[in-house]
């Protein structure tokens, strides 16, 4: 079983991923699809899985997962290149705009230098990169303890 | 000057030690070298041809003497006794070896500076007049602005991996003196018909392979919308600007690709989301921002010196650099002075140690300890009594810090070119100086007048060529330097781009050409045109053909 990071901690991953198998999973409970079977077969999956979670790519638009949101438990952003930054403003949209409650997931090529950012964008889980070291990545959330962004001017303006 | 408060200084100080630790896993092998690169970008470092280049921001070209001696020291410990001054007003450390680097960071840190977002697919440091404040023709001091800008922008953790790297600059005045119109987004501060301050919004300029002058997306932007306005260009750029290739991943590809109607519509519809989010400012975050400024207090001095009128009468030297050197500032009995960093000899922008602490005590004595770097490469002193003017003037000599070239042939912009940069085509410095040399006499100097000459070692356009009245390009033909000659671009509030003169002509012919192209200038023009002007009237052919009449 791999490990996420979740809450700045270390637990292991109990989702499954299936976006490139077919729909044959009894057993599993907890199981992560791509956003083409999402809706091909929202309403087979709602029923049989217990979690659902859905993966999307950097040229998905958020909008297209928001019918779907109060039966998602987790939103997956795949980085496949760490520097393709997209993610970042879709995680935030779907925080601020569309008022996303659960839990939102960065795999693919997530490095610790970036886990901040991606922890101040709305991200909440992290799957690092096979080269990175998760439990010396914790650490990287306190490498800048303050922000202009948009906290601090939210504070100034009393 | 803008003054650190507690959170500005963590923030920086906490950045040196994430940047140690990135270079110290970096060279431990711990840390892919891309993954390494795309981090270093984003602090200034570059791996040029030859060592490491350290670039320094200073922000919208505002340091102060303490600053200006910390750099010299800089030059001294970790490079060859030198710096050099950027288009986009910033420093340049051109030998620094990478494990020193952590350690320049926080000797910078210590006196307010840093390399943070100098480089890198993000929102680069932020440019600005370099008369901020004291100019006459000023609406509003832009630097509140910048300083806001610089805040929201720094460490941004939705805009920090871009599609590619993204430039604002912002003027406050009626005159562009900041090249407003080939930034990525251009801020000009303007006051409507109602008296009220906002900003008139360019977005999608830019220079590089495919120069683009930016188009207006609003005509006039209230202040309290300035942050939520920008947030919402760049979420749409961040979301649909191209990624798949570098040479079309900049913020002008995007808007050309959609027009400018259609990008507005998109960011208009962003913004009516996010116009009233905690992002839009209220009066009190201006005033604090503006406060910890703590702006200059002039004297009332009287409009003219008597001594300054009789030094100007009996040295003509003198009286030259103060027509050519300094400008008309906004208070009576102060002059805003030009430090000349263009000399036969010398790299444009180029300064070293001496002359940077040199610079540093000028700035103590004569203009209130602060000092401006300006998008022409060159350093500004912006308030100075005009009495004190001659006696300044004497320092600056001493430091050959006094040619009285501004705006003229020989007051060009250059970039490092082969010398440093490892993608240049052919080398910048030597055809600069080439042409330094041909206008060494101040008398033709001043004949010919107001010219820029813009030179780029290759189609990144780093030296700005297609903005140069006479522009040149460095390309390399079969290992040889050749250039390519543009006539007829500008950066000012006429931005315009230089359009190609012919064929492109090898190195030993180039100071040939340009001294041709002066040569039909002065020979066609007529009482008081200056050279745009002049080309205006007549066109290219008659420049075209004297520059290639071997070739007919």
């Amino acid at each position: 079983m791999s490990i996420v990071i979740n809450n700045h901690q270390v637990i292991d991953d109990e989702w499954l991923d299936i976006t490139n198998e077919g729909s044959n999973f009894d057993q599993a409970q907890k199981v992560i699809v791509s956003l083409d079977q999402l809706k091909k077969n929202f309403e087979p999956f709602r029923k049989k899985f217990k979690s659902l979670a859905v993966m999307l790519q950097g040229t998905d638009s958020v909008e297209d997962v928001v019918p779907y949101l109060d039966d998602v438990q987790m939103v997956v952003f795949e980085f496949k290149v760490f520097a393709d930054g997209r993610a970042f403003s879709q995680a935030k949209l779907l925080r601020d705009r569309h008022c996303y409650q659960g839990q939102i997931r960065a795999v693919g090529d997530v490095i610790r230098d970036q886990l901040s950012f991606m922890d101040r964008c709305g991200f909440s889980q992290f799957q690092l990169a096979k080269t990175e070291n998760t439990n010396q990545a914790i650490h990287a959330f306190n490498d800048i303890s303050n922000s202009y962004q948009p906290e601090l001017v939210q504070a100034a303006n009393g | 000057m803008y003054a650190y408060n507690q959170i500005d200084q963590t923030l920086v100080d906490e950045r040196v030690s994430q940047f140690r630790d990135q270079t110290a896993r970096f060279l431990a092998g711990k840390l892919d070298e891309e993954i390494y690169k795309q981090l270093r970008l984003r602090n200034g470092l570059y791996v040029q041809r030859h060592a490491p280049m350290l670039r320094v921001a200073v922000p919208y070209g505002v340091l102060d003497s303490t600053q200006m001696r910390t750099l010299a020291n800089i030059s001294r410990k970790y490079d060859k006794n030198y710096a050099h001054v950027t288009t986009r007003q910033n420093f340049q450390f051109n030998w620094p070896s990478i494990e020193s680097v952590p350690d320049i960071l926080a000797d910078l840190a210590k006196v307010q500076m840093h390399a943070i977002q100098t480089s890198g697919n993000c929102i680069r440091n932020v440019t600005s007049d370099p008369l901020a404040g004291a100019a006459a023709d000023e609406v509003e001091d832009p630097r509140v602005w910048c300083e806001i800008i610089r805040q929201w922008s720094t460490l941004h953790p939705e805009f920090s991996y871009l599609p590619r790297k993204f430039k604002f600059a912002v003027s406050g005045s009626t005159e562009d003196r900041v090249a407003l119109q080939v930034h990525d987004i251009g801020l000009q501060v303007l006051r409507n018909a109602e008296g009220k301050v906002g900003f008139k919004v360019y977005v999608g300029g830019g220079m590089g392979r495919t120069p683009v002058i930016g188009k207006v997306i609003r005509e006039f932007l209230p202040r309290t919308d300035f942050l939520t306005y920008l947030d919402s260009i760049l979420r749409v750029y961040n979301l649909y600007g191209r990624r798949d290739n570098i040479y079309k991943s900049r913020i002008k590809i995007l808007v050309n690709a959609i027009g400018i109607n259609k990008f507005r519509c998109m960011v208009e519809e962003e913004w009516a989301q996010v116009r009233d989010s905690e992002l839009k400012l209220t009066n009190t975050r201006i005033n604090t921002i503006t406060d910890a400024f703590n702006f200059i207090q002039y004297q009332d001095l009287p409009a003219t010196n008597e001594c300054h009128e009789q030094k100007l009468l009996t040295n003509p030297i003198f009286a030259s650099w103060c027509q050519q050197n300094t400008r008309i500032h906004k208070k009576l009995g102060y002059r805003i002075v030009y430090i000349s960093l263009k000399n036969h000899g010398q790299a444009p922008g180029d300064v070293n140690d001496l002359q940077m602490e040199g610079i540093a005590d000028l700035a103590d004595e004569f203009s209130m300890g602060e000092i401006r770097t300006t998008y022409s490469q060159n350093m500004v002193l912006a308030h100075v009594e005009l009495v004190q003017l001659y006696s300044l003037w004497r320092k600056l000599n001493k430091l050959k810090l006094a040619t009285p070239n501004i705006d003229t042939v020989t007051d060009l912009i250059c970039c490092p070119g082969f010398d440093f940069c490892s993608l240049a085509n052919a080398t910048s410095i030597d055809v600069s100086d080439d042409i330094m040399a041909r206008f060494k006499k101040l008398d033709r100097l001043y004949d010919v007048g107001e010219l820029n000459i813009k030179i780029s070692g290759c189609m990144n356009a780093c030296g700005h060529h297609h903005v140069g009245h006479i522009g040149l390009l460095g390309v390399d033909k079969k290992g040889e330097d050749w250039y390519q000659i543009t006539l007829g671009g500008s950066a000012s509030n006429h931005t315009a781009l230089g359009k190609v003169l012919g064929p492109s002509v090898e190195k030993s012919k180039i100071g040939d050409a340009i001294e041709t192209i002066i040569e039909v200038y002065l020979e066609l023009r007529e009482i008081d045109e200056n050279f745009i002007q002049t080309l205006k009237r007549v066109g290219r052919h008659p420049f075209k053909e004297k520059v290639y009449v071997d070739s007919n």
